[in-house]
């Protein structure tokens, strides 16, 4: 118990708050018992009522209701970062806002102490922004087609020698052609991961098959530098990433190692163990090497070491920053060991997938119900599993309808992830057990499924609200789920989608 | 192999219709729109048909869409040439029945490779 100060003091702490939140510009609450106990003019004019007419309220009624599941999950995570919601005012209407909600005493009582602020006009932007950069890059790619294409045509001497002179000036603009095209790639991946527009689809990898398939294909230009490859593998435990994403830091991180390796060289490539839960791949160059200065800036946009040597080496100064929002997005982390005449190490870490068992947790005792995956697959559970963690979700899982029916006869979850194959019989037996059950007959299943419905599934149950199809993208599934546990179902989209 | 391409483009037109010419199996009959793609298809015996994804009036995704449930067309691949990248794009296009995206800018050196490659053939 916290001890509650004399009247004085309370007195006291009660005005310096009203003062402090009088004077900000953000909205700002005081819940107890998830009901507003304080708030500040700012809040109140933000929702559209008088500061009298929200004390007593709850935190709820200024949520949009597609919303409040997700800020009843951010609570129970307890943490302290911004997170995005649509609030709603007094007359219903909806607009995009950040709350940041943090655990305080007040007046001797656990509280929470909410900010809010309005953030319609940063989302507008940012919709503007990417709406631009999509627009700017289409309407460049089209006469980059043109250019490009007469270029390759007359460079390839498809329409009739050329005098050599010629050819060499076709080369150079076929060449910064090249360049501007992958820039102007470049331009839109980091946009798109950076506005977190990438739909990941995380999986569990084999780090040493990336590794070799990344090798092979960069085998060519290594001969031209006249670079040679060497791997190093220390580990062979499966890592959770996105296969795509991951081949293409690799490489980045590689041709980078050739093209700043002297003739004659090696690139060592090793994957081996990283901090704890972490694999990690590091990429060795026999290079000239990087001062500690320059390493601190290495991963920003367009940032060149020696811009004119990048330029003749094809590069567009974003590789690194893409990469370190790929790795970033997945949840590792990305950095560089280098000293000058000694060459240069980049290396990045990736979440391993767990082992099983680390997921399911949460006993009987845990206040907020989770989410069930009743998969079989081991691999594929514990992507799940991932992905499910990082949105805030405590999963249990079950690997057979046996095992699903125990963890139902448990506790009921807020939805169930359902595979339809399980070793003990079909997904549908499940559906049954579900509808049958007392106290089970309204939680929401999604469907994760190799193939699509032979037939309209919810003539079948209408408990399936979604039925994905593997694979599926990390948004996608986690939008089925939202929309699931708020009991949001739009028939269109309950009949079949696929990432 | 009979081939039939539309894009509103003159001048990607003209680059097709050179990059394409390199492989002397390929003949290859060029549009500028979607409408003309549609009447061409249901008139010719086309092998498949190369679309541009962006095209005022019907663009390439309401084509294929019109050309994949129209029996006489119905069972001619395509593949689109596309200047939009995103996942979501791709995934459009073959869901309404395309078999591949090609990107736009293209190397035509390799485009006629490229398109066989996504054809099978």
């Amino acid at each position: 118990m916290v001890s509650q100060g004399s009247g004085g003091e309370r007195e006291e702490r009660d005005g310096l708050f009203r003062l402090l939140s009088s004077a900000a510009s953000e909205g700002i609450i005081i819940l107890g018992d998830l009901h507003i106990v304080e708030a500040n003019n700012a809040f109140a004019r933000l929702f559209g009522c008088a500061v009298g007419g929200v004390i007593g309220q709850p935190l709820a009624s200024f949520i949009a209701p597609e919303f409040r599941e997700s800020v009843a999950r951010h609570i129970a995570s307890s943490s302290e970062k911004p997170h995005d919601v649509r609030g709603r005012r007094k007359d219903g209407s909806t607009f995009d806002i950040e709350i940041i909600i943090k655990r305080i005493v007040y007046r001797g009582e656990p509280s929470l102490g909410c900010v809010l602020r309005d953030i319609s006009e940063r989302k507008e932007i940012d919709r503007l922004k990417s709406e631009f950069v999509s627009i700017v890059s289409h309407e460049l790619r089209t006469p980059l087609t043109s250019i490009r294409g007469s270029l390759g045509l007359m460079e390839a001497g498809a329409v009739g020698d050329l005098p050599p002179k010629a050819r060499e000036l076709t080369r150079i603009a076929r060449q910064n052609a090249d360049r501007l095209i992958r820039l102007i790639n470049d331009i839109l991946d980091l946009e798109k991961i950076e506005a977190g527009k990438i739909q990941l689809q995380i999986a569990a990898l084999d780090a040493s098959d990336l590794v070799e398939s990344t090798v092979a294909e960069l085998r060519g230009m290594a001969e031209l530098y006249k670079v040679s490859f060497e791997m190093d593998v220390a580990c062979c435990e499966p890592l959770a990433g996105d296969r795509d994403r991951v081949v293409q830091i690799l490489t980045n991180l590689l041709s980078n190692a050739v093209k700043f390796s002297p003739e004659g060289g090696t690139v060592r490539v090793s994957i081996g163990p990283g901090s704890a839960g972490y694999l990690r791949f590091a990429v060795r160059d026999q290079g000239q090497g990087i001062s500690r200065e320059q390493q601190g800036r290495l991963f920003a946009r367009f940032e060149q070491l020696e811009a004119a040597n990048t330029r003749r080496r094809g590069g567009t100064g974003l590789g690194l920053a893409i990469s370190r929002s790929l790795v970033e997005q997945q949840g590792g982390r990305i950095g560089v060991e280098s000293s000058p005449g000694v060459g240069s190490e980049f290396w990045f870490e990736l979440p391993l997938v767990p082992a099983p068992g680390v997921h399911e947790i949460r006993g009987a005792e845990d206040a907020a119900p989770g989410v069930l995956v009743v998969e079989d697959d081991d691999a594929v559970a514990r992507v799940l599993g991932i992905i499910l963690h990082r949105a805030g979700h405590s999963v249990t899982r079950a690997n057979s309808l046996a095992e699903a029916r125990a963890a139902l006869a448990a506790r009921c979850p807020s939805a169930i992830l359902l595979d339809m194959k399980l070793p003990d019989g079909s997904g549908f037996d499940l559906l049954d057990h579900i509808v049958e059950t007392p106290g089970l007959e309204k939680v929401p299943v999604v469907v994760l499924s190799g193939v699509e419905p032979a037939f309209d599934h919810r003539t079948r149950s209408d408990r399936i609200v979604e039925w994905l199809i593997k694979p599926f993208a990390e948004r996608e599934l986690l939008r089925a789920l939202s929309d699931a546990i708020a009991g949001r179902t739009d028939p269109r989209r309950a009949r079949r989608r696929s990432a | 192999m009979r081939l039939l391409c539309a894009d509103d483009e003159e001048d990607i037109r003209t680059i097709l219709q050179l990059a394409l010419s390199l492989d002397p199996e390929l003949e290859v009959e060029l549009v500028d729109s979607g409408e003309a793609a549609l009447l061409r298809a249901r008139a010719g015996r086309f092998d498949a048909i190369l679309l541009d994804g962006m095209m005022p009036g019907l663009d390439g995704y309401e084509t294929c869409r019109r050309l994949k449930a129209d029996p006489a067309t119905a069972s001619v691949p395509v593949v689109f040439l596309t200047a939009k990248t995103q996942r979501s794009e791709v995934e459009q296009a073959l869901t309404l029945g395309a078999v591949a995206c090609l990107v736009k800018p293209f190397d035509p050196m390799t485009l006629a490779a490229d398109l066989r490659a996504a054809l099978g053939r």
